[in-house]
């Protein structure tokens, strides 16, 4: 199934409490910015009216953590139908999540959990996509996970996995490139190989961000600025997927604007450079 | 193994502190799980401490986080929002600190407060309305951010100090029956104590009563003068403060 996301090739930052104030009072330097859709899932406030004002000023994308497109006893519906109210408020560029799970029955453990990568769980996530794209009225984007732990019954690789998935249910892919690396890093296969099995044609848009080094794993962070060894791989991925929107993601550690705006205008260098070469 | 047995394995491994079979478990696997294991626990202090700062202050770190992995062991999170797991942490409080119940209503005060901020928009009523309505059958609504709670406790006044970071009193018992109200006015939160009886009257219209009732409540209480003047007078405060968002009539 082909993708039927329209392309959006700008550059844009994650959206922090930090620099609400900056984004409401001038126009940053920025082609979109992206929310984390969960936390204005609110009945109302000033979140509500935060994003209200926001969004009358840049194009917003919505960045999920906690739809649990991995569970394997399905969505929860009345998230999805929360998220659709955001999504008909907003009119967003994107609409995307993780390729992860989060909850079983009743537990959640808000958290990006990593998921086997099997036929059953291939059905599994396909059939929770399908329904998010039935709920959400739009087809979702797929961010590929980091993670610090694989499976010994996977028969498939990420990449693999990821391609199996666009090519049934039609969603786009968020690609995240440090998770590429992290993952890479932590389970020993090569970031290139990754990059080459994608759909390509699938990818509408790119987090960059950095990571920490753990006890014997990279962890993701999004704590510091992008190392260099990912924006080398960020140069890679350009090169295949095309003028795709781009952003920094960081979640900890929040600099001053201009220090990400100064990170993103490199990913801008990097990206003109490489697709005019 | 299925994938739900799987999750459902892997949940309880991080939740239950890693005390699910680890028997065949590579030491990379085991270092993985203990960034899940790790992450789960982090993520659940650093909603605590994030939405009780005055809490942690009047208990001091080393007994908030005692009091935090106590309710972490035990309440395992249910929602998609984190912003609903710190909700269930003052009843954990009044259970860990029987003796010392202005803990319990400082942290309650908190999450009182970190819901109205959140809570669904309602502007309040114009005046103009208010020359229309036949008071003899007025239901009057209440902003969605309202909660009324009892106290015990000058637990408010110590919020109130923590938050100026000034010194805070001692604990000081409240009135029998004492109560206090969180609501939002426009984006911000706030609260007021109230006796009894504007308690009594703010929980009966929130059910629903009429506002007669709740006058002729207060006339059997006061006598006609005092009564008729209390209800008039409450009327206005809540009006003046945004509280009230409509008037129907029966």
């Amino acid at each position: 199934m082909t993708c039927a996301i329209p392309s959006f090739s700008g550059f844009g930052l994650g959206l922090r409490k930090q620099h609400y104030g900056e984004f409401l009072e001038r126009q940053v330097a920025v082609d979109f910015v992206e929310v984390i859709s969960e936390n204005f899932m609110v009945d109302g406030g000033r979140p509500r009216d935060i994003l209200r004002r926001v969004r009358e000023r840049y194009p917003v994308a919505l960045h999920g953590v906690s739809m649990s497109l991995g569970s394997a006893d399905g969505l929860d519906r009345a998230y999805l139908e929360r998220l659709r109210a955001l999504v008909d408020e907003v009119d967003p560029l994107f609409v995307s999540d993780h390729l992860s799970w989060s909850r079983i029955d009743r537990f959640h453990a808000n958290d990006l959990l990593p998921l086997p990568y099997t036929e059953e769980a291939l059905d599994c996530v396909c059939a929770n996509i399908a329904l998010a794209h039935d709920v959400l009225g739009r087809a979702v984007l797929i961010e590929n996970p980091s993670s610090y732990l694989a499976f010994d019954g996977s028969t498939m690789s990420e990449w693999q996995f990821i391609d199996a998935i666009c090519a049934r249910t039609g969603c786009g892919l968020l690609l995240d490139v440090n998770n590429v690396f992290v993952s890479a890093s932590n389970h020993g296969f090569d970031a290139l190989d990754y990059l080459a099995g994608l759909p390509a044609h699938h990818v509408r848009q790119i987090h960059l961000a950095g990571h920490s080094q753990g006890d014997g794993l990279l962890i993701d962070t999004h704590d510091q600025s992008v190392p260099e060894p990912v924006w080398q791989l960020y140069e890679q991925a350009i090169r295949l997927v095309g003028p795709v929107a781009t952003m920094i993601e960081r979640d900890d550690q929040i600099p001053p604007l201009a220090e990400l705006l100064a990170e993103l205008r490199t990913a801008r260098l990097l990206a003109s450079t490489r697709l005019a070469a | 193994m299925n994938l739900a047995q799987l999750q459902r394995e892997l949940c309880e491994w991080i939740a239950a502190d890693g005390m699910a079979d680890q028997s065949g478990n590579s030491p990379r696997a085991d270092a993985g799980l203990a960034v899940y294991r790790n992450n789960y626990c982090c993520q659940l202090t650093a909603c605590l401490e994030e939405t009780f700062p005055r809490t942690r202050a009047w208990l001091g770190d080393c007994a908030f986080h005692e009091a935090a992995e106590r309710h972490i062991a035990v309440t395992r999170p249910a929602h998609w929002s984190l912003d609903a797991y710190p909700r269930q942490f003052p009843a954990t409080l009044e259970k860990v600190y029987l003796n010392d119940p202005e803990i319990a209503e400082l942290a309650w005060l908190e999450s009182d407060l970190e819901c109205a901020f959140v809570a669904a928009d309602a502007d309040p009523i114009q005046p103009g309305r208010l020359l229309t309505i036949d008071w003899d059958c007025a239901i009057i609504h209440f902003s969605p951010s309202l909660t009324v709670r009892r106290l015990t406790t000058n637990a408010p006044a110590i919020f109130s100090a923590l938050s100026a970071g000034t010194s805070p009193p001692a604990v000081e018992p409240q009135p029998t029956d004492a109560a206090i109200i969180v609501w939002r006015q426009d984006y911000v939160s706030c609260f007021r104590l109230v006796d009894r009886q504007e308690a009594d009257a703010l929980r009966a219209l929130g059910h629903g009563a009429a506002f007669a009732k709740m006058c002729a409540v207060l006339v059997a209480e006061l006598g006609q003068d005092r009564g008729t003047r209390r209800a008039g007078a409450m009327l206005g405060q809540w009006i003046s403060e945004g509280l009230v968002i409509d008037v129907t009539t029966e």
